[in-house]
């Protein structure tokens, strides 16, 4: 749960009392960890971005103004971050539009969804065939516990369109399910 | 509410971002139309199932890798906002006179003092090796001395030349020992505290050095801290300091890498 424990230390690391981002990295590291986990995969490379997370939170410390919430300008350095990445690496943006992205990541064909029918690969699957904001408002709200508020300051986007995403990135998930033939059970 | 309305909210009520208002009418058609029941029924188990999803840990060097880049930004900050070295001379004097009077007559004193043994000496005829002995002792008691009023200075960096005069002390005083070991424990600074470590090993023949350090061990919470501690007393090739970090790596709730680290140099010493 956010509390106003992060913007205080967040505050004194932008004062200078840089060992005060050591709490915040224990309290996040896995969350972030995780965020990237789901579209970059190989872990090493995961951990690699989320040290570059908190390598712009030093850098670019004098810019926390605290105005909103902790969380959404730390999520808004890791949301570039791994755009920075798809940018050097040429893979897979998040703001591409949905031709492009068809072509760096074709949809699943069915001998691929016979071999992956475990319900968990499905949902993988799900998920991967989410495009641009879709997919990141779904990431941010169900994995990262984020307000629609916070998502909105990270993706730089009014609230209304955050919820429009998350209706339709459950509309697309569910459509590509039923697809398959598969019935989800929780 | 018609059903158009009502599976355009699904996406919030699950999110619990539903406006209270909303919710209201939400509920409501619930009770009366059995189709979004089903619609909302089938969204909520796509939610709940996504939140199964397994999600893989980082490994232990994340940490380290962060703890080792959180130092090196320190340093680069600490450089960079570092003074000239004429305004570092003026405040360094200026902090001798006249707000510690006290440590600046001691001083005056035992220069004075030394002065005076030199031409006392001289005029005694003593043996050179007599007056270099007593020399170097008056001039290791006023490094002493010092070093202890540098500890005590506001500034890190002033902490920190007092600790590396320190090492020109080859037989501390009880007071200096207790100054480094305040300044292990105590000290805002983590380069300060990371020089005290190196201060204190120096002295690890004196009685009780090789315990204080261990007990500081049990008591840290700094990673870094913990490992210059482990690399002293690895290095001390003493049974009594290998047997404090045999002791050391059975405690519960030890930072893994530290654990490792010092289950590694163990193995290695």
């Amino acid at each position: 749960m956010p509390d106003n424990s992060d913007h205080l230390q967040m505050l004194a690391v932008r004062e200078g009392d840089l060992d005060k981002l050591g709490p915040l990295f224990e309290k996040y590291h896995q969350q972030l960890f995780g965020y990237f986990q789901r579209q970059l995969r190989d872990p090493q490379l995961c951990e690699d971005v989320v040290q570059e997370v908190f390598f712009r939170m030093l850098k670019y410390r004098h810019t926390y103004r605290g105005e909103g919430s902790f969380r959404a300008w730390m999520y808004s350095i890791a949301y570039n971050a791994k755009i920075d990445h798809f940018r050097q690496t040429q893979r897979r943006p998040e703001t591409i539009t949905d031709e492009v992205d068809l072509l760096v990541n074709p949809r699943p064909n069915p001998e691929e969804i016979f071999i992956k029918s475990n319900q968990r690969e499905l949902l993988d699957l799900a998920l991967d065939q989410l495009t641009g904001l879709k997919r990141e408002v779904i990431l941010l709200r169900r994995f990262q516990s984020l307000k629609y508020l916070e998502i909105s300051e990270v993706l730089d986007c009014p609230v209304g369109t955050v919820k429009a995403c998350l209706f339709h990135a459950i509309k697309d998930m569910k459509a590509f399910i039923a697809k398959q033939g598969v019935k989800i059970t929780s | 509410m018609i059903c158009q309305q009502f599976r355009e909210l699904i996406a919030d009520y699950l999110a619990e971002e539903i406006e209270a208002i909303d919710l209201k009418e939400f509920q409501n058609h619930l009770e009366i139309c059995s189709s979004c029941e089903a619609e909302l029924k089938e969204a909520q188990a796509l939610w709940s199932a996504l939140e199964e999803l397994p999600t893989k840990q980082p490994s232990p060097e994340l940490r380290g890798r962060f703890y080792a880049m959180l130092e090196k930004e320190k340093r680069t900050l600490a450089a960079s906002t570092r003074p000239s070295w004429p305004k570092r001379l003026e405040v360094w004097l200026g902090s001798w006179w006249p707000e510690r009077p006290l440590i600046g007559i001691a001083v005056a004193s035992l220069t004075l003092f030394v002065g005076l043994s030199l031409g006392s000496n001289f005029n005694r005829s003593r043996s050179a090796d007599g007056e270099i002995t007593a020399l170097r002792d008056e001039v290791q008691a006023m490094n002493e001395i010092v070093s202890l009023a540098m500890l005590n200075q506001d500034s890190s960096s002033e902490r920190l030349a007092g600790i590396n005069l320190s090492a020109k002390v080859s037989d501390p005083s009880p007071a200096l020992v207790t100054g480094l070991m305040n300044a292990l424990k105590k000290d805002p600074n983590l380069n300060v505290r990371l020089a005290s470590v190196d201060a204190l090993g120096r002295y690890h023949t004196e009685p009780g050095i090789v315990d204080l350090l261990t007990q500081s061990l049990s008591q840290e919470s700094s990673p870094m801290i913990q490992i210059a501690i482990i690399d002293l007393l690895i290095a001390i090739e003493e049974t009594e300091a290998l047997e404090a970090l045999i002791t050391f790596i059975k405690q519960q709730n030890l930072k893994p890498e530290v654990k490792n680290y010092a289950q590694n140099r163990l193995i290695d010493a």
